[in-house]
């Protein structure tokens, strides 16, 4: 059984950057990550670009194995972990490894949703699933019609893609309206319209759903309804888990020498007074070091305020701070051209977050307003 | 290997491969800042430590930004 001072479960920019970490400061250590993919690091972020052709597969790799052997970090691939031991300080992976470990980052990332509805579902989350995709979208024969199931960065995404190959692209969204569970109806409206008018057919709930031929031979079918943070294995190791893996301002988990970074961690904000999670490159990349320098003992608070953006045929989404809703969280709207708006998330008086809607250039302004935690009623 | 210990004399963002993903900002926002079309912008050459920009350029998702010695020639990241 091989043993690690520094042991990463998961080799995403969170875990790799962890690694990295680690190795500058401390020369000596055993470091390992265990990953379930095949791969080296490759950017995620870039996936639409390689899909689109704008990237050869080649360039969203970030790492090669020349990367990791320099660094003496053992990059163990094609390795899930099935079950962790924290008394033992044990892990063991599906292909009957063991592995010791003194400190334990936990960065798992998180899994698609699968909708087994219907066939041929094309997802868009690792490189082998953009190989997928690509292969149809450059196929002789191009199907027709591309119809995308789901609301969030993903299923904007595929629309990117569909639309770039001069698909019919169709949005169907389970909900009453786009991002409906948390924007309000005003600019959820606002969006459909934007995307309407950029020539992207724009389905709601269940029975438009129902409507679409979806399986017919002409059709490619892209799914986008989000991530699930898989908890079991760790929660039967004693790791609370509520929606993320939880972890104090240190990105310590609740059981001794197991930390937790990335998309997986629900950590404190002690700026903000309350739990958050976050699913972006940033945050992903920033816990990952801020995870490793509380590994390594120099307790260093990570309390990052999130900022990430994307583009939907043209509308410039940026979403800042923390934009999730609980008992004490209003929104209130700001709808400031038939094309701009804001909605605001107000929780005690302060301003957790917000999602601007081509308003790009206030993202400064109201970084301030929630970083100095200022009284604010939108 | 890098060249993490040469000096920074001159940053630029390619703003045909930004996506406005803006780890930059987080990393070193006293250098760079995102504008009105969500893209990095430099607005202060060495506004933050030479190691800071450097991990700002390492942290790129789509590797945007290039980095040049006093020399002109451009540092490995």
């Amino acid at each position: 059984m091989k043993s690690y001072d520094y042991l990463i479960i998961g080799g995403g920019v969170s875990g790799v950057t962890a690694a990295e970490t680690l190795r500058e400061n401390d020369e000596q250590a055993t470091i390992a990550i265990v990953d379930a993919e095949a791969n080296t690091l490759y950017s995620r972020v870039q996936i639409p670009h390689y899909i689109k052709g704008v990237k050869e597969r080649s360039q969203i790799f970030l790492r090669s194995s020349k990367d990791y052997d320099d660094k003496k970090i053992d990059l163990l691939l094609k390795k899930a972990a099935i079950s962790v031991d924290t008394e033992q300080k044990i892990i063991k992976t599906n292909d009957a490894s063991e592995f010791t470990y003194k400190k334990l980052l936990l960065t798992t990332g998180g899994t698609p949703k699968k909708l087994n509805k219907h066939k041929n579902e094309l997802y868009m989350h690792t490189i082998e699933d953009a190989d997928a995709l690509k292969a149809v979208l450059t196929a002789p024969t191009l199907p027709e019609r591309g119809i995308v199931i789901g609301s969030g960065f993903i299923a904007t995404e595929l629309v990117e893609a569909f639309k770039h190959y001069g698909l019919e692209t169709h949005l169907c969204v389970a909900e009453k309206g786009f991002w409906a569970n948390f924007l309000s109806p005003e600019v959820s409206s606002m969006i459909t319209k934007l995307l309407s008018e950029s020539g992207v057919i724009v389905h709601y709930g269940d029975r438009d759903l129902l409507s679409l031929d979806i399986d017919s031979s002409n059709s490619v079918t892209g799914v986008g309804i989000g991530l699930d943070v898989s908890e079991t294995i760790f929660s039967q190791a004693g790791v609370k888990f509520d929606g993320g893996l939880v972890t104090d301002e240190f990105l310590k988990t609740n059981v001794t020498d197991v930390f937790a970074s990335g998309d997986v961690v629900k950590f404190f904000s002690k700026k903000l007074n309350r739990q958050v999670k976050y699913g972006n490159w940033s945050n992903a990349l920033v816990s990952g070091r801020f995870a490793a320098l509380n590994m390594l003992g120099l307790d260093t608070s990570y309390d990052q305020l999130s900022s990430y953006s994307t583009s939907a045929r043209g509308v410039s989404i940026v979403f800042l701070g923390f934009s999730g809703m609980d008992e004490k969280t209003i929104t209130k709207t700001k709808v400031l051209s038939n094309r701009e708006a804001i909605q605001f998330f107000i929780r005690e008086g302060k301003l957790d977050g917000c999602i601007l809607i081509n308003r790009a250039l206030d993202r400064k302004e109201y970084s301030e307003i929630i970083e100095a935690r200022r009284d604010f009623n939108g | 290997m890098t060249d993490a210990k040469k000096k920074i004399a001159k940053v630029v963002v390619n703003r045909d491969l930004c996506i406005g993903a803006g780890t930059c900002v987080v990393v070193a926002g006293k250098t760079f800042e995102l504008d009105g079309e969500n893209k990095a912008i430099i607005t202060d050459m060495h506004g933050d430590a030479d190691e800071s920009i450097m991990i700002a350029a390492q942290s790129c998702p789509t590797q945007a930004i290039e980095l040049f010695d006093e020399f002109g020639e451009k540092i490995t990241q």
